[in-house]
């Protein structure tokens, strides 16, 4: 019974530090598939990278919207934090001059659904990254 | 002239001269001049864009939930199809609707 108790205690992956925890969620943040990659998952973080950046680059090519917080509309607020969790990609596309797109275009409904999207699914691979540090996962 | 010959004689100018850096600023330009572009005008009609929601979608949804390569393939298969299937399924169901 103790020696089980013993084993069990030693088989535990150690918990990593709360800084490199912070550290690895905000990265996966900022860049999709940074986390997995910081975390040696290396064809995962390329597979992530590819499809939420194309996602989002989609969402840009369909004229969607960028929301903002001055709107007053719930909605509206919360597609911005939706959008803004797709990381540094929204920042970078408001530098080289995407205004938040035409909300008269034919597509531009789709193109917000493509932007929101991408962040929520940076948010899943966000979380997938606490869940691997964490040694929840492979 | 080689890669890194400075283009200017004297050395104390405070111009980029070296090639990485009049690489970088072309590059810079471009985008710069480019931007009004950004947004390209990509016309999809409602079943491509669900279409490439969907795939897109699928794999990542496989890539996180399963642990080897062959279960997220045919996990991110199975969710491809079942997000494609609902959508025309649903879209039949509400045919009759006004």
């Amino acid at each position: 019974m103790a020696n089980k108790a013993v084993q069990e205690t030693v088989s535990r992956p150690a918990q990593p530090k709360l800084a490199s925890l912070v550290w690895l969620c905000a990265a996966a943040w900022m860049v999709p598939g940074l986390g997995h990659f910081l975390l040696g998952r290396r064809w995962r973080a390329l597979i992530l990278f590819c499809a939420i950046v194309m996602m989002f680059l989609l969402g840009i090519a369909m004229q969607g919207e960028f929301f903002t917080t001055g709107s007053g509309s719930y909605l509206q607020t919360l597609g911005y934090f939706g959008e803004l969790c797709v990381g540094l990609a929204m920042p970078v596309a408001r530098f080289f001059g995407y205004a938040g797109g035409n909300p008269l275009f034919v597509s531009a409904d789709f193109g917000t659904a493509y932007l929101v999207s991408a962040g929520m699914l940076n948010t899943l691979s966000v979380l997938d990254t606490y869940d691997i540090a964490m040694g929840r996962k492979p | 002239m080689s890669r890194h010959e400075p283009k200017f004689e004297n050395r104390n100018s405070k111009i980029a001269t070296s090639f990485e850096s009049r690489i970088s600023i072309f590059v810079f330009r471009v985008l710069i001049t480019r931007h009004s572009s950004l947004g390209s005008n990509m016309v999809l009609s409602h079943f491509p864009a669900m279409v490439l929601f969907s795939f897109l979608v699928s794999v990542v949804f496989g890539v996180l939930s399963k642990n080897t390569p062959r279960e997220r393939c045919l996990y991110g298969a199975k969710v491809f199809v079942a997000f494609v299937g609902v959508a025309v399924l649903l879209g039949w169901i509400m045919y009759p609707v006004p």
